[in-house]
Parts: C-alpha cells; sequence; structure tokens
C-alpha cells in the first residue's frame, strides 16, 4: 500500500530557488512515502504505518540527511550574501513588463528571461497599478533613469 | 519563441511554479529526537483548512483522523466557518442550526446573532463553495466543539511535534505544492518524522515538484 503510486528516479534538473542548489538524483521514495487521498486517511493506512519498522526509518533518514541541502535555502552563506539582493527597481522593472506583457499581446514574444522574472498571478486592479505607476515614477525620477516607455524600451533592443 | 502562458505554467500546464524551499533557520533550535518507539504515529498540521472549491483534501484529512487516537492533528480555522454548517438543510431551518453551532463553538457569551445578521461576512453567501458537499456540513456537525476548535502550532511547537512522531502527513493545501513538503523533506534528514506525500485528485496527478523534477525512469 505505501508507495504504490508511481515513484521514478528523477533529476532536480532546474534549481528550486536558490543559486547554489546544483542538480542532484534523488528518489523520492527513500525518504517519503507517497500515498493516494482514497486511502490516506483509513484506519488501514494507519495500520500500515503502524507495522513500518525502526530499519526503514533508520534507511530514510540516512538518504535524507544526504538530500537536506536541497530542501533548504541558508541565505548566510557567502555566496548568497554576496549575490546582490533584488532591489525596488528590479520589481519596477518586472511590472513594467508584465503589465505591458499583459496588455499588448503583440509583446507576449518576449525574450522569456524576461517574463520568467514575473510570471502574471491574478490581474493588478487598477488601484494596484496606479500606486506601482507613481512609486516606480518617484524612483525614476530621484535616480534619474530613463523615462522611455516600457514598449519602447523593449522594441529597440 | 514560447507566449507567456507557456512561461507561467509547469510542464505539465496544471501546476503554478512557485519558489519551495524552507529556510535553513528551520533547523535551528531543533529539538533532540524522540527515540522511534517511543514516538507517536502520525502528525497531521492542516493549518488552515481550505475553501472546499478548491480542494477538499485536507477537509476529509480532518473529518477522518482527527477523533482517531493515531493522529495528532492541527487546524485552527474551523471555527470561523459555523455560518457554512448548514448548507446542506433547506433554508427555513439553516438560520436556528447556524445559530446552535455559533454558540456551540463561540461559547453563549459571543453574540452570534449580531455577526450572523451584522458581522463583517453577514452578506456572503455561505454555501457557495459547498455546494453538493454535504458530507462536509454534516461532518462538521458531528465533530465535538473542541475538535472545532482545533489548535494552531507555533513553529517552536511544530518543531517539537515533527520530532516526537513517526509519520507526518503532506497535504495539498491552495495549490499542488506546499510549504511543508520541502519542510519535511529537510526535516526527515534531520531524524524527524518520515513524510507521507497525499497525492490528491485527478487534477493533480503529478508528483511533488513536477513542475521542476525531470522524471528519468
Amino acid at each position: 500500500m505505501l508507495n504504490a503510486m508511481p515513484c521514478a528516479e528523477a533529476l532536480l534538473s532546474l534549481p528550486l530557488h536558490s543559486r547554489r542548489l546544483t542538480a542532484q538524483v534523488f528518489n523520492l521514495c527513500r525518504i517519503a512515502y507517497i500515498v493516494d487521498e482514497r486511502i490516506a486517511f483509513s484506519q488501514m493506512m494507519l495500520d500500515a504505518l503502524a507495522a513500518v519498522p525502526e530499519q526503514d526509518a533508520l534507511a530514510f533518514w540516512a538518504e535524507a540527511a544526504k538530500l537536506q541541502d536541497a530542501f533548504l535555502y541558508d541565505e548566510a552563506t557567502p555566496e548568497n550574501l554576496r549575490a546582490r539582493p533584488p532591489t525596488f527597481e528590479d520589481g519596477c522593472q518586472a511590472w513594467r513588463v508584465t503589465l505591458s506583457a499583459r496588455l499588448t499581446p503583440s509583446l507576449l514574444h518576449l525574450p522569456t528571461r524576461r517574463l520568467s522574472k514575473s510570471p502574471p498571478r491574478a490581474r493588478p486592479s487598477w488601484r494596484c497599478c496606479a500606486t506601482m505607476r507613481a512609486r516606480c515614477a518617484a524612483v525614476s525620477a530621484v535616480k534619474g533613469a530613463s523615462t522611455t516607455t516600457p514598449r519602447a524600451r523593449l522594441t529597440s533592443r | 519563441m514560447p507566449r507567456l502562458s507557456q512561461v507561467a505554467t509547469g510542464p505539465t500546464g496544471l501546476d503554478i511554479v512557485t519558489p519551495k524551499v524552507a529556510s535553513a533557520s528551520l533547523l535551528a533550535g531543533l529539538p533532540p529526537p524522540t527515540p522511534w518507539s517511543e514516538r507517536k504515529l502520525l502528525l497531521v498540521v492542516l493549518g488552515r483548512i481550505i475553501n472546499p472549491a478548491i480542494s477538499t483534501v485536507r477537509w476529509h484529512a480532518w473529518r477522518d483522523l482527527h477523533s482517531n487516537p493515531m493522529a495528532t492533528v492541527y487546524q485552527y480555522n474551523l471555527k470561523d466557518m459555523w455560518m457554512s454548517a448548514a448548507c446542506d438543510l433547506p433554508e427555513s431551518a439553516r438560520r436556528a442550526v447556524q445559530l446552535s453551532e455559533c454558540r456551540r463553538v463561540w461559547g453563549a457569551e459571543y453574540d452570534c446573532e449580531h455577526q450572523l445578521d451584522h458581522g463583517a461576512y453577514s452578506t456572503r453567501d455561505h454555501c457557495r463553495n459547498f455546494h453538493g458537499r454535504s458530507n462536509l456540513t454534516q461532518s462538521y456537525r458531528a465533530a465535538s466543539a473542541e475538535a472545532i476548535r482545533g489548535r494552531f502550532l507555533s513553529e517552536v511547537g511544530f518543531k517539537a511535534e515533527v520530532m516526537r512522531h513517526k509519520f507526518c502527513l503532506v497535504v495539498r493545501g491552495d495549490f499542488a505544492s506546499t510549504l511543508k513538503l520541502s519542510e519535511h523533506l529537510a526535516l526527515v534528514g534531520s531524524m524527524g518524522c518520515v513524510p507521507v506525500l497525499v497525492k490528491a485528485g485527478d487534477a493533480l496527478n503529478v508528483l511533488p515538484f513536477s513542475a521542476v523534477v525531470d522524471p528519468r525512469c
């Protein structure tokens, strides 16, 4: 019953989030059980779990200890401290790109590296847009940043 | 060139790519692990039980396990759902049951009538998300007031419970991926409870991390 679901060897081919995460091969079934919703909360399931011997847990713990770093992000490591934290201007830029892409269908074919900065979630309200526009304009004015429109900037490259 | 919609969703087209790693501070202050033989069996940290229109899996976990002595269940928001506790009943009978459930869970001092008629949520259609889910409202009314009130689990309490249980259930939340997954996969490396991942729903026929994991059979 335990791990009756397909559980193949897997390769973490992309960083989950952290720059320091390197690709690691792991098998989820060696560190966790996967069960279907239809039986997950039954007494039968609890009895099956109660029958798992300590040796199995020791094997899970040993395997999981090797993979622990893959699921953690440590803000205090030197390489992460060296990385430039995102600034408010980064947020403005991502917001402009997202908003432009959302409002102008012709820009849907933007390079993915620009779009991947800001995957669209719920459509922002107009209040949100107005507030963000004002804050971004204020930052641009203070820093003397370019005032070209997002579309002009994106299409001029 | 990929389109925006393709970039925003995972390879399955079903899940949203979200950063799912736990902070390394999760391992700070972990209590020593309890010997296996002395551990309780199953830890079920449901936290917020979500809108049943999104998923009923946390509801089912709570319904089936909250009174089972082999499981330790934590949730904190069912006590706020008394207005939805009569959705399977005819409209004419709902009000009396709603008030009765409110008083049962919140106590006699709570002004249930005022909340129902003038409270912040009084104008909401409380049954909108419960259509066709009479088993949920029935199990709500059948549960003890203590089980409905639930318990909130602090971070310190969470770490302590993880180290004194053999297994911990990982149940999806609003999305297929939940931060609990990363937390438990990290904690099991420090001899925490062994994660039991619940694969829920046909629409979520994906393994954890399927948005970023390339299965290699």
